[in-house]
């Protein structure tokens, strides 16, 4: 439907209060209301004749009845209105028509909007695990009620009164509410999305109250955001990996066995190895020292040396093994060893220098030699994992805010 | 593209770069054992003179 070839619309008088009532979907629709006085006519018949009259409040609509506007492409008209209740709030649903796609569904809640078809093919929705699958979503019971209709206007597909009841089950799949109403033997099955109301605003130009709390069907944001960011963070990850994998290719990793320093016969005394080639430049590089500590400590100064330069890398290299036996059994705290990390090493030949000491529960020096060995051009893994931190942390966010989002929805459910 | 990916996608950009100029520096940000003071024996320091004497 365009504004072009809009529809033929038959005008008749209220039998009740004279007021003219637009016929917009004449041939399609059984009923309407009066919006002047709330009179039911039955339209399905040549000769329009009065259900029931009563006087009606005139109620405020959020859209009128007859106003159009466009909705996913396709141009819409309002023909008709109704309140539906529960002992909980209350919402509005509006009927639109377009003579050549049918009748579709605008409801509206507490500033939420969600836009609804009627399902053709109930067969097709099955059950699965407690939960109805639907058009390849599986939709999650929310809410069972038994809503009322408060007030009623303009045309409808069926023969709607003030008062009538349906049994309704909401099943959601965010942004979907697969809707269940059962009356008189009869099942409808309704298919709603919802819409951010800046698209009703736009399309009607009406002014969409502020929403309030959190609707059923409400997009959560952290996963709209998540599917934007999904794409490059697993492109970031596979970089880094690619990265790393280089990095360990490229690794010339050798082990130099250095010696021993016996802390019994030379505590405290500088004790030099060496030389060793320092091949890859711009290198990460290991000290791995181990002794069979029994409740002792050692602790090593240590200064990797080039040869030619002088420039020196200082560092500690320590460890304490103790161990023992107490009420609640036998304990061992500390290490047999330490890994000293040198990074950034040029290129060279070095000597190591290193002055120890150490005592164990006597107050000697260990009478087992520290072992000593080092390794060149290591992969370094540290930037790898900092890499991979940075780049989970705002997924890792979304992902926390996504848990909440979702709890409130939920915390709000009522399936019973 | 949204203000909020763009400053993902950027973010992402530079730690990868990072990642691959530290690995090929062998470079680590935080070397706990370079520089590391003496814990327990002390005494100690000057080593690199010794090489020197």
């Amino acid at each position: 439907m365009t504004t072009d070839t809009a529809p033929k619309i038959k005008i008749i008088d209220c039998p009740n209060c004279g007021a003219a009532i637009p016929l917009r979907a004449l041939g399609q629709s059984v009923m309407t209301v009066c919006a002047s006085c709330g009179t039911r006519l039955d339209t399905s018949r040549p000769e329009i004749r009065v259900i029931k009259a009563f006087r009606l409040q005139q109620q405020q609509l959020h859209i009128p009845l007859g106003k159009r506007g466009t909705l996913r492409g396709r141009l819409f008209e309002v023909i008709g209105a109704l309140r539906r209740g529960e002992q909980d709030g209350m919402w509005e649903e509006y009927l639109l028509f377009n003579p050549y796609i049918g009748f579709r569904w605008l409801v509206y809640d507490t500033g939420h909007w969600s836009f609804g078809r009627m399902v053709r093919d109930p067969s097709s929705i099955t059950t699965a695990a407690g939960l109805m699958h639907y058009g390849g979503r599986y939709f999650r019971l929310y809410h069972r009620g038994t809503p009322q209709i408060r007030w009623v206007v303009g045309e409808f597909y069926w023969r709607v009164a003030v008062g009538q009841e349906v049994d309704a089950t909401d099943y959601v799949c965010p942004p979907m509410i697969l809707s269940c109403e059962k009356s008189a033997g009869e099942i409808i099955w309704t298919l709603l999305e919802y819409l951010e109301p800046v698209e009703v605003e736009t399309a009607f130009q009406i002014t969409s109250p502020e929403r309030q709390w959190l609707a059923a069907n409400q997009p959560n944001p952290a996963v709209r955001k998540w599917e934007a960011i999904k794409p490059v963070m697993w492109a970031a990850l596979a970089a880094l990996v690619v990265a790393q994998i280089g990095t360990a290719i490229r690794a010339r990793t050798t082990t130099m066995a250095v010696g021993t320093y016996d802390l019994s016969h030379a505590q405290g005394e500088a004790q030099a190895y060496g030389p060793f080639t320092f091949s890859a430049s711009g290198s990460m590089n290991e000290l791995l020292a181990t002794a069979p500590l029994d409740n002792s400590w050692v602790e090593l100064q240590c200064s990797l040396v080039n040869t030619v330069t002088g420039k020196s890398y200082d560092f500690t290299n320590s460890f304490s093994y103790y161990h023992g036996i107490d009420s609640d059994g036998g304990w061992s705290e500390g290490s047999t060893s330490d890994i000293s990390t040198l990074a950034n090493v040029p290129a060279g030949t070095y000597k190591l220098i290193v002055a120890a000491g150490g005592q164990d529960k006597t107050g000697h020096p260990p009478s087992t030699p520290v072992s000593l060995s080092l390794r060149h051009d290591v992969v370094p893994w540290q930037n790898f994992w900092i890499g991979v931190l940075v780049i989970l942390t705002y997924p890792g966010y979304l992902l926390y805010r996504r848990y909440g989002y979702e709890r409130e929805r939920w915390s709000e459910a009522n399936p019973t | 593209m949204k203000p909020g990916r763009l400053i993902y996608t950027l973010v992402c950009g530079i730690t990868v770069l990072y990642v691959v100029i530290a690995n090929a520096r062998g470079f680590i940000p935080f070397n706990s054992t370079m520089g590391r003071g003496s814990s327990g024996y002390g005494g100690h320091s000057g080593t690199a003179g010794f090489f020197h004497k």
